[in-house]
């Protein structure tokens, strides 16, 4: 029910920290679709709307039809958090907006005050909880980010547990 | 808690191979240096390249790791597909963790990669540990083709019932992306995956929701049975948001399948509005107004949704405003008056317009329409022209923002045959303004503006055409606009219009002969503009000159000659500087206008030299001139009348009278006869004619045939003059006139030291020339040449709009009817439901995809065949909507044929 196209993390200098494509998009599509956000997002201030109309017929080849298209984004510290939606007649603003501060919610129980820097040299267990978070076809997985949390740390101890086992052995 | 996992659990065997983190170290460490930057990521690509075909399992699964992270910022790791494939079925759940997270994030329908995971999938689907399931699931999920559904849907159902509801949740989230490449999965399943929406775990529930609403976008049909199921959830559930905003997603759905789920839904509905959570209430209110539980007449309902919304509007929440502005577009689009009925609501529109945010601004240009009338409609167009300057200032405008408001306004300027203007001087002067906007657009971006510049232009002749009391300042409008030097360089298309409208109405213009000065003014513009301009200068002109002989004749004008012979060599000096204009079009229209001012030209000269009858005209300029264009007086006529006028044509008295009478037909063969002999001295006259003009002959031929008898002595005459011209001259004599004649031809070539001196000589002239004319547009005033017949151009209502004049007494589609119509139509498809376009282009199968087919158990079938009849019912409804949709029936064309069948 929040049909996210994509998930993109983005640091304020425009650099890409994480990114997750739901939407079926063509390697040139997610090119140019990301050089357009970077600098659509960043442009905005904080006094306007987290929300961006985005026309994308002039990339979206003949046979897809992605030109309906909102940017929803949100700002964290140094951090943009990106999705991505279709622009049909039953999306709901406000429940992305609430899903990505869930997301976000996650991030900074699991690292403890997270920070871009966590994020950076820890890319894939951001990916590990957007994974608990988001579905593969861009839906909520998980609204409750205790549970989240909790299954994220069985499979780390898992690891870790593995990892020790193997040095044992 | 935190910890770098990946380099703590290394502690020998690895210890020269970077991590990860040593990776991302090293990366920013020369982020700054560009050169050393790119050297480091393709010693990192080196390496992985290497580290990838190890033996070594973890080594191998640090490599894909780090390719993962790059591939991030653009390296392609498709190459490595069998090595991911390889740590995804390895042992160790850490190596297995990064496979997937690689598969997922790289390998998203990847045929050979697809072939050799799905053995590997389904190990681990049927691993007996929880989380290489959990893992297994997530993967799957993201690289599902139709064939790996088939091999892994019973897998999965058996999965949905695990044990553990983490597993539960995972599975049900795949079984949805299953369902849309595998329809007959859910076909056959229906009842088993409707279990899962009462499953103990709230997480399972909200999970297996989300699925259904994502197939009732697609196809709510199969649903509709489960209706009372949903309601009975939706008592239950009490403050579970996430659950019920779903929920209220699907009867969205189900309610604009069948309307008859209002009287159910909307009580239900009404008591969540008061709700504390925003995005509940918004679902709510879109509930209502997407799901069609809002009917045309609904005015109380509307009401109640559009005072809720009024604190979303005047929220210090860019957001909520943003949703409100699009909640009363929605409310808009259903019936305009709902938002018009009230004054309240012109006021939260307003401020809209003026929000801080350009996103709100430009989506409430769409709201407009409701509450434009012609009282506020000066006031708001002011207000948004000024907003336009205020780009340093706080609120940030772009190009594309300009654009869309003008276009908005040019629309709604001529809604409803001009319903919201009261003022049309004020009108006129607006959409004169949005030129000079357009022009400094212009400079900015290469935006397409020359759509809205033509729409000017349509807009000023209509008004010219429609309400004659406006006609004369319009004129005035478009002299202004050819004297000013800035419509040749950022607008000059709008003169196409002009140049039309001046020529057509030329009876209002006091002085012709000065606008024919002032059209012609600028020579070294007017080489520049675009053909289709030039072509409508042609008959302007011919209307002008026209107009004025007549005119000058009339008031016996003493020098009457030397005025229409000097304006008729201006026009043909004119006609000399555009003589290398590339369209062939125009070149056209040149010749034939050339040849028959050339013939003016002569006629005028002989005429004046005889010094007969010096206050009348020739027959040439008062009769056959005119006639060129003089039939018909142009009306507005509705749309479409004049087909439905040639349907009703007879022809019935071509058979009642015959077309020729005898004695018609006899004087007519003794005409042919008389022609027969005297075209053999015409052909003799017109050869020699053709050894000194060469091609020009042809027209001239033609010009003859257009001479009245009349007219005939003095083109003897002509021809004596210049047949003994001629013969008088040497050869040479006649080579230079060709040459001069065809310097500007470029289809003739000449030797360059001749051309260079006559280029020259030209060149010398023209600038001249041009300096002239500057010097004469400095001296022309507009108010000079259009006076106005009644002393005060008209204001106010009292302006009489023609109507349009149509066939019959049809009542078939009045002009209401139609621009509102249109307007709806517009933006409805805009705002139209997009589901069934976008996974048509997806790869899933569910939309075409029929769930009352199948082999089913007997049982089954009867029962289902119970419902049908009412299914069946439905899906007509929905088939003559469609057809009704012009377009989208075409497109829909073979869904429509299946139903049909279905019917039948």
């Amino acid at each position: 029910m929040l049909d996210l196209q994509y998930m993109i993390l983005l640091s304020k200098t425009g650099k890409v920290r994480c990114i997750r494509w739901y939407g079926d998009y063509t390697s040139k599509e997610k090119q140019l679709l990301l050089k357009d956000i970077i600098s659509l997002v960043l442009t905005r201030n904080s006094r306007e709307s987290n929300i961006i109309e985005y026309d994308m017929t002039g990339y979206a080849t003949k046979n897809t039809s992605k030109n309906g298209h909102r940017i929803m984004y949100k700002r964290y510290a140094s951090l943009y958090f990106v999705a991505g939606i279709e622009d049909s007649n039953s999306s709901n603003e406000l429940l992305i907006l609430e899903a990505i501060h869930r997301f976000v919610e996650s991030l900074d129980k699991y690292f403890g005050n997270v920070c871009e820097l966590d994020i950076i040299y820890n890319f894939e267990k951001c990916y590990y909880i957007m994974l608990e978070t988001f579905s593969c076809d861009g839906n909520l997985l998980e609204s409750n980010k205790r549970k989240v949390l909790q299954d994220i740390q069985i499979m780390d101890q898992i690891e870790s547990g593995e990892g020790l086992s193997g040095l044992l052995g | 808690m935190m910890s770098n996992s990946t380099s703590r659990s290394t502690p020998f065997g690895n210890l020269f191979q970077k991590s990860l983190h040593d990776l991302i170290v090293s990366i920013r460490a020369c982020q700054k240096d560009p050169l050393a930057l790119s050297e480091t990521l393709d010693n990192v690509l080196k390496e992985c390249k290497q580290e990838v075909i190890s033996s070594n399992m973890h080594k191998k699964s640090t490599a894909i790791l780090k390719l993962t992270y790059l591939e991030m910022y653009g390296y392609d790791m498709t190459w490595c597909s069998f090595h991911v494939l390889e740590a995804m079925s390895s042992s160790d759940f850490q190596q297995k963790r990064i496979g997937y997270l690689a598969a997922q994030q790289a390998f998203r329908n990847d045929p050979d990669m697809l072939i050799l995971a799905t053995n590997c999938l389904k190990k681990d689907l049927n691993s007996y540990k929880k989380l290489d399931i959990g893992i297994a699931i997530s993967g799957v999920s993201s690289i599902v083709t139709t064939n790996l559904a088939k091999d892994i849907s019973e897998d999965l159902f058996r999965i949905s019932r695990h044990g553990d509801p983490y597993i539960r949740k995972k599975a049900t989230a795949a079984l949805g992306k299953l369902f849309l490449q595998y329809p007959e999965a859910l076909r056959d399943n229906l009842d088993g995956f409707f279990q899962l929406l009462q499953d103990p775990d709230d997480s399972v529930v909200l999970v297996a929701l989300g699925v259904i609403y994502e197939i009732c976008r697609i196809n709510p049909s199969p649903f509709m049975k489960y209706m009372p199921f949903f309601y009975d959830l939706f008592a239950e559930l009490e403050n579970k948001i996430w659950m019920i905003i779903t929920l209220l997603k699907i009867f969205t759905i189900l309610a604009k399948h069948e309307p008859k789920l209002k009287q159910k839904l909307l009580p239900v509905i009404e008591s969540l509005m008061d709700h504390s959570a925003d995005s509940l209430k918004y679902e709510c209110y879109n509930c209502i107004v997407s799901g069609g539980l809002i009917y045309k007449e609904d005015y109380e309902l509307s009401n109640v949704i559009l005072t809720e919304l009024q604190n979303f509007c005047i929220s210090r929440d860019p957001n909520l405003r943003y949703v409100s502005c699009l909640l009363f577009h929605k409310i808009a689009l259903i019936n305009t008056e709902f938002i018009s009925s009230d004054d309240k609501y012109e006021t939260l529109i307003l401020n809209f317009l003026e929000d801080p945010d350009i996103v709100i601004r430009s989506k409430a240009i769409d709201l407009l329409e409701p509450i434009l009338n012609s009282n506020n409609i000066e006031s708001i167009v002011k207000g948004l022209i000024q907003s336009f300057q205020e780009d340093e200032t706080k609120k940030a405008t772009t190009p594309e923002y300009k654009l869309t408001v003008m276009n908005t306004l040019l629309h709604l300027f001529t809604q409803k045959n001009y319903i919201n203007i009261s003022d049309f001087n004020w009108y006129v002067d607006t959409i004169v303004l949005f030129l000079n906007e357009l022009a400094s657009l212009k400079k900015c971006i290469d935006l397409d503006v020359l759509p809205l510049i033509r729409e000017i232009g349509v807009q000023l002749s209509n008004v010219c055409l429609k309400i004659p009391d406006l006609r004369e300042y319009t004129l005035f409008k478009f002299l202004e606009l050819i004297i000013n030097e800035e419509t040749y360089e950022s607008y000059s298309l709008v003169l196409k219009y002009a140049y039309w409208c001046i020529g057509e109405y030329a009876d209002d213009i006091s002085d012709c002969g000065q606008m024919i000065h002032a059209i012609l003014g600028q020579p070294h513009h007017l080489k520049k503009l675009a053909p289709e301009s030039i072509e409508a200068l042609f008959p302007c002109l011919l209307k002008l000159f026209t107009t004025t002989a007549l005119e000058m004749e009339e008031i016996q004008n003493s020098d009457l000659y030397s005025y229409l012979i000097n304006l008729c060599q201006i026009i043909l000096d004119f006609f000399d500087t555009i003589n290398d204009c590339k369209d062939i079009e125009t070149q056209q229209r040149l010749c034939e206008n050339k040849e028959l001012y050339k013939m003016v030209h002569e006629v005028l000269t002989v005429n004046k030299e005889s010094n007969e009858q010096l206050d009348k005209l020739p027959e040439l300029v008062t009769t056959v001139l005119p006639n060129l264009y003089n039939s018909w007086e142009i009306k507005p006529i509705q749309k479409n009348q004049q087909l439905k006028a040639q349907a009703k044509m007879n022809f019935d008295y071509l058979n009642e009278q015959e077309f020729l009478s005898n004695d018609d037909y006899n004087s007519l063969e003794a005409l042919i006869e008389n022609l027969d002999s005297s075209n053999k001295k015409e052909e003799n006259k017109l050869r020699k004619i053709n050894k000194v003009y060469g091609d020009d002959f042809s027209s001239y031929e033609y010009n003859a045939a257009l001479e009245s008898s009349d007219e005939e002595v003095v083109y003897r005459q002509n021809d004596k003059k210049t047949l003994l011209g001629t013969n008088e001259n040497s050869k040479k004599d006649t080579q230079q006139k060709l040459r001069e004649e065809r310097k500007d031809n470029p289809f003739y070539l000449y030797d360059d030291d001749d051309q260079s001196n006559e280029d020259i000589q030209q060149e010398e002239q023209r600038e001249d020339e041009e300096d002239e004319a500057i010097k004469k547009s400095d001296k022309i005033d507009a108010s000079k040449i259009l006076k106005f017949k009644s002393k005060n151009p008209p204001a106010g209502k009292a302006v009489e709009i023609l109507s349009e004049e149509k066939f019959g007494d049809d009542t078939g589609s009045t002009d209401e009817d139609y621009d509102s119509g249109n307007y709806k139509d517009d933006y409805k498809s805009k705002l139209e439901f997009k589901g069934g376009k976008i996974n048509v282009v997806g790869n899933n199968k569910l939309q075409s995809f029929n769930f009352d087919n199948g082999p089913l158990d007997q049982e089954y079938t009867s029962e289902q065949n119970d419902n049908n009849d009412g299914s069946v019912i439905e899906e007509e409804v929905v088939i003559i909507k469609k057809k009704k949709k012009g377009k989208k029936a075409s497109k829909r064309g073979k869904k429509i044929e299946e139903s049909e069948q279905l019917i039948n």
